[in-house]
């Protein structure tokens, strides 16, 4: 088995650059390009709906602020408009200042003062939410502050006695306020409350498109080989080439998987990323085995990693929060059943993908092995 | 000893290969020739155990292929046509590699001294930046690594210059001799064989290679 694995590891030696490159790239492309997105996501206007069902002064105040913020696209919809457009992802998420809104605010009241409705596809949904928040704490805050000042200068039968700073100070403990905003309903998957939606998996959604694609091009090099003459060698060798090509798999697999272990203690440790060893196991035997049964059916190297590059780009589309209208939209949903990333993203093991990966690896061994005896049986 | 008892290959009704009787004993170096199609390349594919007789059987050493598939071909080293080498490893690299999967454990030296001994001392240079000529004696030197009892040529030194087939024919001449090996050749070249091989198996029946081989 060593002999076998040296002799695999002198054919790698060739290509260590790339091989490294595609090793490495999902967990150093993650680091660097989450932050990168995070910063020019203000950049972009992310359509939310806005639901007013009340007409009162604060409620009307809180839907002009949100609509004059450059990074939003804020629209007031009716509420069953709204969720159809979140149903459609033509919205991003919905914000729904029910009835009552601004008495509760009056009364003191800080919790569940608005309803967010969003998806799971709701990719910008916590930074939405976050200037959402920061509105509603900012409006409720000017409005306590304001009740309190008149609270004390009417006890104090001194009207006069506080400046400005002294009441905008007293605002400030009321912006420290917490769980302002409450969500009622999510679309698809499960109810999950906003602490739990804060931890989006934005880095593990980047790092299992980056990974996929950099897992299929580590398996590109069995087109190369496969289609050489000197296959035929391995005829008069202790191994086939098919067992031969097993083991590659499982020592890139291997190989992976170490990787991976580190990219799970670096997004844990350092970004506070969680997913369970389990998921992360599953989703890695899936996508290997699924590159190299893809790569043993093609032919030309170029044709693979332009399929790999495409099915990458389908992933992205399907799993991402970009807003197509139409048949497009009609298209990306009848797909979604198909999606093989679904469980990793909800951490939750692949089970079902990773069976057909075994499954397809199981009769490409026994067609190479039909190929083989068919061979034998010379003469 | 090779012994081919009444081979018989069909594709569909037409017969390629019609009741081959022969043996060869060791370290007799046998031509194999023939019009395109004859069949020779079929009937080298069966003695390399890549395919199977319609009819009739194939011993080597009085074992018959059939039942010692994995045995005979422990013996048998086979020189394709094409150039089966990692275009993109070393000349050492590539007799590296082939050593770790073969039968046998050889060191670096007598791998060196295998490809020393046919000419080809380029043995840290790429496969790529090799001549044809060097590339066609690599690829038989890495079918010499595990000792073949039996070896099968198909072509070896089409398309290489006159020097480097003097080269590889004079050692597969004293490989036959030393070791006692059977090489079965197959070559377009009428001289070479004349030159190389002790004996010639004209496969089809065409009179064109009976003749020229009386001349």
């Amino acid at each position: 088995m060593m002999q076998l694995c040296i002799a695999r590891l002198m054919l790698w030696k060739q290509h260590v650059l790339s091989y490294l490159f595609w090793l490495w790239l999902p967990l150093i492309g993650t680091l660097l390009f989450v932050p990168f997105i995070q910063d020019v996501s203000d950049e972009f206007l992310v359509p939310i709906g806005i639901v007013l069902e009340e007409e009162t002064e604060l409620a009307q105040q809180l839907y002009q602020t949100i609509a004059q913020v450059d990074t939003v696209n804020a629209e007031q919809f009716e509420e069953r408009e709204a969720i159809r457009r979140l149903n459609r992802n033509q919205l991003d998420s919905v914000y729904l200042i029910p009835e009552g809104y601004q008495e509760r605010i009056e009364h003191g009241e800080q919790r569940h003062l608005v309803e967010a409705y969003y998806t799971e596809h709701s990719l910008a949904y916590p930074y939405v939410k976050e200037l959402v928040t920061s509105t509603i704490l900012a409006d409720t805050g000017k409005v306590k502050a304001e009740s309190a000042v008149v609270g004390l200068a009417e006890a104090h039968q001194q009207p006069d006695k506080w400046n400005s700073d002294e009441i905008l100070a007293t605002a400030e403990q009321f912006y420290q306020a917490s769980s302002i905003l409450s969500t009622d309903l999510t679309i698809s998957g499960e109810d999950q409350s906003l602490a739990e939606h804060d931890e989006l998996k934005l880095y593990w959604q980047v790092w299992v498109l980056l990974s996929t694609l950099s897992t299929l091009f580590l398996f590109d090099w069995i087109i190369t080989e496969k289609s050489q003459h000197v296959r035929i060698r391995f005829q008069y060798m202790k191994v086939s080439y098919r067992c031969f090509l097993l083991i590659s798999l499982m020592m890139l697999l291997i190989m992976l998987l170490l990787v991976d272990g580190l990219t799970l203690v670096v997004l844990n440790v350092y970004r506070g990323e969680q997913l369970s060893i389990l998921t992360l196991f599953s989703y890695r035997v899936m996508i290997a085995v699924f590159s190299f049964l893809l790569a043993m059916i093609w032919k030309n190297r170029y044709l693979y990693q332009a399929t790999a590059i495409s099915f990458v780009l389908w992933l992205t589309l399907i799993n991402s929060s970009f807003k197509i209208e139409g048949e497009g939209h009609q298209l990306i949903q009848s797909m979604l059943p198909l999606n093989p990333l679904r469980a990793f993203l909800n951490d939750q093991a692949s089970w079902r993908g990773l069976m057909l990966a075994v499954v397809g690896l199981v009769l490409w061994y026994a067609k190479e092995g039909g190929f083989y005896a068919r061979n034998k049986r010379s003469n | 000893m090779l012994e081919i008892r009444e081979v018989t290959k069909k594709y569909g009704r037409k017969h390629v290969l019609d009741r081959i009787n022969y043996q060869i004993s060791r370290g007799e170096v046998i031509g194999l020739i023939g019009e395109n199609g004859a069949g020779k390349s079929t009937l080298l594919q069966i003695l390399a155990t890549l395919m199977s007789p319609t009819s009739g059987q194939v011993l080597l050493h009085q074992q018959p292929y059939r039942k010692h598939v994995k045995q005979i071909r422990k013996k048998i080293g086979y020189v394709p046509q094409d150039i089966a080498l990692w275009e993109d490893l070393s000349v050492k690299d590539n007799m590296v590699f082939f050593e770790k999967l073969s039968w046998v454990n050889k060191t670096e030296q007598q791998l060196k001294r295998i490809c020393t001994d046919m000419q080809l001392n380029q043995w840290e240079e790429k496969v790529k930046n090799l001549s044809g000529g060097m590339k066609r004696k690599l690829n038989l030197a890495i079918s010499l690594i595990h000792e073949p009892e039996l070896l099968l040529l198909d072509e070896p030194t089409v398309g290489i210059d006159l020097k480097s087939r003097v080269e590889i024919n004079g050692y597969l001449k004293g490989l036959a001799k030393q070791k006692g090996t059977i090489i079965v050749y197959t070559s377009h070249d009428m001289n070479e064989i004349k030159e190389l091989c002790d004996r010639t198996l004209i496969i089809g029946d065409d009179p064109f290679y009976h003749d020229i081989l009386d001349r």
